[in-house]
């Protein structure tokens, strides 16, 4: 209705702006993941990965994924991430509970960060990555054609994970049921 | 720099003052409210001038200086960090508080659109495309304040109260979602600003949906943690709750974390259900967007807008105030029972029900009875839904006037 009228999402100002929030926003999720590493107390590396959850979206955000933004703190940030703290003041009995790793701990998640980063990098070496304006890739991700697209071409997989959640859903109903 | 940016800068601007600003002076509202709605007289001897006399007025000013005076007190008061408490997390708390509320009302269009150029400009935040999704993005990140808080504190009345709040808005939330779902259901729409463009001078959505209406705004009241649902911080209970170990300004950016919250959820209900800047129902006083004349005219339209939208917000802050001072707090598992046993499968049926209409192409008056159709379903389902065993009942201690004392029966 108001398609010819309405002013979008102003890329021009974005893109020149962009390369400065990126760095930042890279910076945040950067340093609050290594902090959630070198942390030993579990509430402060719960605060940490918020930030890292809340860089991540702002660099969606900058991408013009706005939707996948929104569902990133909704989901992550909002939701995962309450319930793992409401699970740590719940259940420990110190309330500064504190993590020791061992000297093996470490060695073993060295080794597999390397792996990952080494298969990123192979990754992102294979990729053609194209270069295209911040303006196609806004109408590319307006939420009414997500939605048609969900809804037609990926029903099967949209479809799925709903019946993994209602799973996932019944079976903490039944272990959180009270025993007779 | 597109002129819409520069527009946008400056809205957001200007309001973000206007609402620091307010704050203060709604906290001198609620005190006068409260004052108002106990029979007596409030906070009336601070004047602006402090003492100095202008001809004219009466020498206190019925009390207008005492937010300045507030203000100032918390900046001087000693800023004391408990001994036991985590000194990184209880100074990040308050800060966690205040943020997610300062961003989520970018979205909200407050002067609509003025025509310059041959483009419209938004007289508002950001024209976002997922325009009201954005609110529950912020909104969903505003529990970490208190839960943070209360747990930095180290000490168990904010833990307790840290606790309960994370169970509220986690369960309030959900409805909350839902009957933003139901509105972009109706409108095929998220963006703030169409949603007003829809509802300006024909029929607001409370008209339409009057229970979906007040379902928002009771939910709207749980997310900021006001009464009847402050179980976060009731006094009786909790000392404090979260916000116990705080003072200075610290637990002054708590206070404006909710009333922030609270400007903020006024807004989009005002987007949402009253139409936004539109003045009266039915009738087309302001120009919708394009509708512009002159430059000049669409300037003062703007302001009139503005000012249309900020009365709306305070009418339904000052609705919240005399909730606050009216209705008894809710125990907790009544507050539990409200959002899982009613408000979720209302809000359920209330989403159907609004697809039903959109789906077969219906006017949008049968939205009306189809809204207390709903209730009174779930009124007369209710009594053969599975109970579960009933926990908290009133516990018959003898000599009550639920249980007389055995010698006299």
């Amino acid at each position: 209705m108001f398609t010819t009228l309405a002013a979008g999402t102003d890329s021009e100002s974005l893109a020149q702006v962009a390369p400065f929030l990126y760095l930042i926003f890279a910076a945040i999720t950067i340093l609050s993941a290594w902090m959630i590493v070198i942390s030993q107390n579990i509430v402060r590396m719960a605060m940490y990965l918020l930030f890292t959850l809340g860089g991540v979206a702002g660099l969606y955000f900058l991408m013009s994924a706005e939707f996948l933004a929104a569902i990133q703190l909704i989901v992550y940030a909002g939701g995962t991430l309450i319930l793992i703290v409401f699970g740590v003041m719940l259940t420990s009995k110190n309330p500064f509970i504190r993590l020791q790793t061992m000297l093996w701990e470490r060695c073993v998640a060295i080794g597999l960060g390397l792996l990952l980063a080494m298969l990123m990098v192979i990754a992102l070496a294979n990729t053609p990555i194209k270069q295209t304006g911040t303006e196609a890739v806004a109408q590319n991700h307006d939420i009414h054609t997500l939605a048609i697209t969900m809804l037609s071409k990926y029903l099967v997989p949209f479809e799925v994970a709903a019946v993994l959640l209602l799973v996932v859903m019944i079976g903490a109903a039944y272990m959180a049921r009270r025993r007779a | 720099m597109s002129a819409q940016f520069i527009a946008s800068l400056i809205i957001m601007l200007v309001m973000l003052h206007v609402f620091l600003g307010s704050i203060s002076y709604l906290i001198l509202l609620e005190r006068k409210v409260a004052s108002w709605i106990q029979h007596r007289l409030g906070p009336n001897r601070t004047g602006l001038p402090y003492g100095a006399f202008i001809p004219g007025l009466p020498k206190t000013l019925w009390g207008l200086g005492q937010p300045i005076a507030d203000a100032i007190k918390n900046f001087l008061k000693e800023d004391f960090i408990a001994p036991g408490a985590d000194r990184i997390l209880f100074i990040l708390a308050p800060g966690l508080a205040l943020i997610p509320a300062l961003v989520g009302w970018i979205i909200v269009p407050f002067g609509g659109y003025l025509h310059l150029n041959g483009t419209n400009l938004l007289m508002g935040g950001a024209p976002l495309n997922i325009g009201i999704i954005f609110v529950l993005a912020t909104g969903s990140l505003a529990v970490y304040g208190v839960v943070l808080g209360g747990f930095a504190s180290n000490n168990k009345y904010s833990f307790l109260g840290g606790m309960r709040a994370t169970a509220q808005m986690v369960s309030y939330e959900i409805p909350l979602g839902m009957t933003i779902l139901t509105i972009i259901l109706m409108y095929g729409t998220a963006r703030a600003d169409y949603l007003i463009e829809f509802q300006a001078g024909g029929v607001w959505n409370i008209i339409y949906q009057p229970v979906l209406a007040m379902m928002f705004y009771i939910c709207g009241l749980a997310e900021c943690n006001r009464a009847p649902f402050d179980l976060a911080e009731c006094e009786q209970e909790l000392v404090g709750g979260f916000h116990t170990e705080y003072s200075s300004m610290k637990f002054a950016l708590f206070f404006m974390g909710e009333y922030f919250h609270m400007i903020t959820s006024a807004a989009i209900f005002s987007l949402l259900f009253l139409g936004g800047w539109d003045i009266i129902p039915f009738v087309k006083l302001l120009p919708a967007m394009g509708e512009q004349t002159t430059l000049v005219w669409g300037i003062i339209a703007v302001l009139l807008k503005i000012g249309v939208f900020c009365g709306k917000i305070t009418f339904l802050i000052f609705l919240a105030m005399v909730i606050r001072w009216s209705l008894p707090r809710f125990r907790f598992d009544q507050l539990m029972r409200l959002a899982w046993q009613s408000l979720i499968p209302i809000s359920l049926m209330m989403l159907i029900m609004t697809g039903m209409v959109v789906f077969f192409g219906l006017n949008r008056w049968w939205l009306l009875p189809g809204n207390f159709l709903v209730v009174g379903i779930v009124y007369v389902l209710m009594p053969y839904l599975p109970k579960g065993p009933a926990v908290n009942r009133r516990v018959p201690l003898e000599g009550s006037r639920f249980c007389p004392p055995v010698a006299e029966a």
